[in-house]
């Protein structure tokens, strides 16, 4: 079941191999995503049911599919610490996390309090200090905004960001009159307005890119 | 019979032939060529057939040649590399070695080329010749003065071809050889000459050889790999965000550590205040589905902002029903009600349930909508949850078929993505009029744009909504008590305002100063 | 604070320490504990999918189900063995049916969601804007209500003409349709810049949440030690 067939042209001096695709791929997306997609609008229980079974599948195949991306990152790393690699270190940290934790809580089990431990004093306390290294350059970011001449659109922007920013904690219980009903009005009409739009355009674009799929125009399962 | 050699081949000729059978050389007698030195009718030697003047003097470069000749048999050449006639036409040449009795008993070898009489002998050119030499030599000269490039001394034409050229003299080479009287051809063009040597240096100015080395020398330059200029370590950046850093946490550790009084909590919010309504008519022991779908690294914000609503939902008897559709979903569940943070301590298995993660996004939830027991069909401790051991349900899940029969959905999340999915697809069941499930979502601060315009439309897919602190904040405010939130407020507020400030003063100062100093420098130049 | 939260959180302190330390400049201790972390994370996705998925999904039904859900059960395993053979560049060809499987229902579901979630609730959403009737039943407020769903009706329908992107068919000439569109866009930046702004804020109010959780958490840990210490 290789994914192009080849058919050649031409004298044996002069071979032109064309690809023809491999009609059996698409032809199972757009199987079952039909199925799937007219369980939307139809409730007839057979196509229910069906529709169940299909989805059961997929559920379990992207766990799988996770899974042996757990593999690949595990095979990359163990390739670079064994060799000599600049960045073999790295890796080795890695591999020491992915193996202890692997063991620790595949002993335990997920929701047992050492496996618990393990997240709340290693997972936890590094994707925070992570995260809350994005404020430092979220203000940085906004003070080198206006480094070069601002527009309209740039000065609109920070002083949103601003009216939010000093509506959004206590004020040291300073009320400024009109600033909290100014942010609540921001929040509900422009900025809803704004959110509605983009939303529209990402269902319109999902739409587009999902019936293309659907269509067999594109085929993003591994062929070449 | 007598014969006479030709004196061009050398073969012999009877006598009385006027010319050569084989080359059709112009046969004289030797002894009359000879004896008439001074014989240069031009008619005759323009007649293309007689050729060789034998009434000429014998030059000296003759009689140089002479010598060669009867020394060698080979043909010797000329200084044109013109081969001179063969070692037969030696016979001829006064001194040859070659023996021609008849020839030489007649008449001493001397070449028809030389006159007898006198200076033959001595090798002296005749007068006649050296005019005519002269001429041409003048002539070519000219040529030469005419183009500058060619020097003269490397140009004088040979004295063969200044024979060759005078009127009446014998063509000495090519077809017409042995032939006299003939045209010559532009002396351009038919003599042949060593090509001039033309100077290679360009003349140019000395302005122009200036900008010659200057370009020279800056494309050496070019080629030459320039180090590069060392960097700071610490540039206006680092210290820029170091500032910002220190100013930031300073502010934050002031708020922590000195002890004040705390700030109050936000007065009303509409979307609390409606999750706090639907609460509170939430039947006993209501069935809540809860979906944790938060990135750990967001822990403190959700904590703060969904504690206070589970406070109360525990205060009203809810059991809770977990699943995520984010790998570490489970875990942060688990943590969530079992790490203090809540006002009432819950036992897994009794009153809420851990389901564990759904794959697949949007594929693994309408999996779950449509089919709850066939998707999960044990929890992730490897609890049957939906057919004990009795054959009934946990109590969690007891009367759960589908996911319409849960009172509340509960969402904590913080990606736009994963609540859009959520969203989508539960809102046919919630904008359903004949369910009575509500979904309430507590976000993070950065999703309040875009899950608004789901809370703000009508029909409503989203109930309730309690975004980050300042939601939970609010909640905490109306359902009493300073809850978790407390912990953070007031540092929450200090920071807020110094960021503020920050991005206001010091994005001005980044634009105001330069314009400043640019007008300075401007008015400056005026002066 | 029992001795496992003790160590717990020195550990927690020091690895909090590392990853500040990127504000001083980017170096290898940060690089270190980043991939730490990764292979955390990723050790408990594995273990989460083994425990939730591949045990009582896939293996569970085929030990211990009846006839027709064994021969169900079959078919998760084939197909999961097929996706393995992705991890080999030689065999990863083999990889693809299950892939068109998967790719085919996500797309489905997408495509479902997108148009019953949001497209139609959405327009519906903007249309009622309007829609006196539903105004007065859900707010006193008429006319500012109005005025505000004229504003977000403006801002949608302008926010959508901003990201049409297409090209001219005729270089020299814009049609007047396209020229109207550019400037509907022009009007809808502004609606884009207010919601990136709302959104700049909400994220730094969230990373400073985060900022002040590790804050909060690095003094409990120093009166822990000191009331250790005392």
């Amino acid at each position: 079941m290789g994914a192009d067939w080849y058919y050649s042209i031409g004298s044996s001096s002069e071979v032109i191999r064309c690809a023809v695709r491999n009609p059996l791929y698409p032809a199972i997306a757009i199987g079952v995503g039909i199925v799937v997609l007219l369980g939307y609008f139809l409730q007839i229980e057979l196509l229910v049911n069906v529709r169940i079974i299909f989805l059961e599948w997929a559920t379990i195949l992207i766990g799988v599919a996770l899974l042996i991306g757990v593999i690949n990152l595990f095979i990359v790393h163990l390739n670079k610490a064994i060799s000599d690699h600049p960045s073999r270190y790295n890796s080795i940290a890695l591999l020491v996390g992915l193996i202890l934790t692997l063991l620790v809580v595949g002993w335990f089990k997920p929701t047992h309090a050492v496996s618990v431990w393990i997240f709340k004093y290693i997972q936890i306390p590094i994707e925070s200090s992570l995260v809350a290294l994005l404020s430092i350059v979220l203000i940085y970011s906004g003070v080198r905004l206006l480094r070069r001449k601002p527009n309209l659109l740039t000065i609109i922007f920070l002083a949103t960001a601003v009216v939010i920013l000093l509506v959004s904690g206590p004020l040291f219980g300073i009320e400024i009159p009109g600033l909290a009903a100014l942010r609540i009005w921001i929040g509900k009409v422009p900025a809803v307005a704004g959110a509605r739009g983009i939303l529209l355009g990402i269902s319109l674009g999902i739409i587009a890119a999902g019936l293309r799929i659907l269509m067999g125009a594109d085929r993003p399962y591994g062929e070449n | 019979m007598d014969e006479i050699n030709c004196p061009l081949c050398g073969k012999p000729n009877p006598v009385e032939n006027k010319y050569c059978e084989y080359c059709l050389g112009y046969l004289e007698n030797e002894e009359s060529s000879i004896k008439d030195p001074e014989f240069s009718d031009s008619d005759e030697n323009q007649d293309g057939l007689g050729g060789h003047s034998s009434e000429v003097e014998k030059p000296e470069w003759l009689s140089s040649q002479e010598g060669s000749i009867s020394s060698e048999s080979e043909p010797a050449q000329d200084d044109l590399g013109l081969a001179l006639p063969a070692a037969d036409t030696s016979d001829w040449m006064p001194g040859s070695s070659k023996e021609e009795p008849s020839m030489q008993d007649e008449d001493p070898a001397v070449s028809p080329f030389v006159g007898g009489g006198e200076g033959t002998e001595s090798g002296e050119i005749p007068s006649w010749l050296n005019d005519a030499l002269v001429e041409e030599s003048s002539s070519e000269g000219d040529d030469i003065e005419d183009t500058p490039e060619i020097p003269r001394e490397q140009d004088q034409p040979d004295e063969q071809e200044k024979i060759q050229k005078t009127p009446g003299s014998l063509e000495s080479a090519g077809p017409l050889a042995g032939l006299t009287g003939l045209l010559s051809a532009e002396p351009g063009v038919a003599r042949i000459r060593k090509p001039g040597a033309y100077s290679t240096k360009v003349r140019i100015s000395e302005n122009q050889q200036e900008h010659v080395e200057l370009l020279q020398g800056l494309l050496e330059d070019e080629g030459q790999p320039k180090p590069l200029p060392r960097k700071s370590p610490i540039s206006q950046q680092h210290i820029l965000r170091w500032g910002i850093a220190i100013v930031l946490l300073l502010a934050i550790f002031w708020s922590i550590l000195l002890p004040n009084e705390q700030s109050a909590f936000p007065v009303y919010d509409e979307g609390s205040a409606e999750l706090n309504r639907l609460v509170n008519q939430l039947p006993e022991e209501a069935k809540i589905l809860v979906g944790f779908d938060y990135e750990p690294g967001l822990v403190d914000e959700l904590d703060s902002a969904a504690a206070p609503v589970f406070n109360h939902l525990m205060n009203q008897g809810a059991v809770f029903t977990l699943i995520s559709t984010s790998p570490n979903g489970p875990v942060l569940a688990e943590r969530f009600f079992q790490a203090g943070k809540l006002e009432y301590e819950y036992i897994s298995g009794l009153e809420y349930i851990n389901l564990g993660y759904i794959p697949g996004g949007a594929a693994g939830l309408i999996s779950f909508i449509e089919n709850p027991s066939g998707t999960t069909p044990y929890s992730i401790d490897g609890v049957a949850v939906w057919e004990t051991e009795t054959g009934e349900p946990i109590p969690p899940v007891i009367g759960i078929e589908l996911i319409s029969d849960y009172e509340m959905i509960v969402l904590l999340v913080d990606d736009p993505d994963l609540a859009r999915i959520w969203i989508e697809q539960l809102s046919p069941i919630i904008t359903n009029p004949q369910t009575l499930t509500s979904l309430v979502l507590i976000t993070s601060a950065q999703l309040e744009p875009v899950v608004r315009p789901y809370y703000e439309s009508l029909p409503q897919p989203v109930n309730g909504l309690v975004v980050g602190l300042r939601g939970g904040a609010s909640y905490s405010r109306l359902i009493g008590g300073d809850q978790l939130p407390g912990k953070f407020w007031d540092a929450f507020g200090m920071g807020t305002f110094v960021a503020a400030l920050l991005i206001l003063v010091g994005g001005l100062g980044y634009y105001v100063v330069p314009e400043l100093s640019r007008t300075v420098r401007g008015e400056e130049k005026v002066d | 604070m029992g001795w496992a939260d003790w160590i717990g959180a020195l550990f927690g302190f020091v690895l909090t320490l590392l990853v500040f330390s990127y504000l001083i400049g980017d170096n290898p201790l940060f690089r270190i504990t980043l991939h730490l972390f990764i292979g955390v994370s990723a050790g408990f996705a594995a273990t989460v999918v083994i425990y939730n998925v591949i045990f009582p999904r896939m293996f569970a039904p085929l030990l211990s189900g009846q006839g027709s859900e064994q021969i169900l059960a079959l078919v998760p395993i084939i197909l999961s063995g097929l996706l393995v053979t992705k991890i080999s560049p030689r065999f990863a060809f083999l990889g693809n049916f299950p892939m068109a499987y998967i790719v085919g229902v996500s797309a489905a579901a997408a495509i479902g969601g997108a148009v019953l979630g949001t497209l139609i609730p959405q327009t519906l959403a903007s249309m009622n804007l309007l829609d006196v009737q539903a105004i007065q039943a859900f707010d006193a407020q008429l006319g500012l209500r109005m005025v505000n769903g004229i504003i977000i009706l403006i801002g949608t329908l302008t926010t959508l003409a901003y990201f049409q992107f297409s090209s001219l068919s005729n270089l020299t000439e814009k049609t007047q349709l396209q020229t109207w569109i550019e400037a509907l866009g022009q009007i809808g930046q502004v609606f884009v810049a207010i919601t990136f702004g709302f959104l700049f804020a909400g994220v730094f109010n969230a990373a400073l949440t985060a900022l002040i959780g590790r804050v909060v958490f690095v003094v409990d840990f120093f009166k822990s030690i000191i009331d250790l210490v005392i």
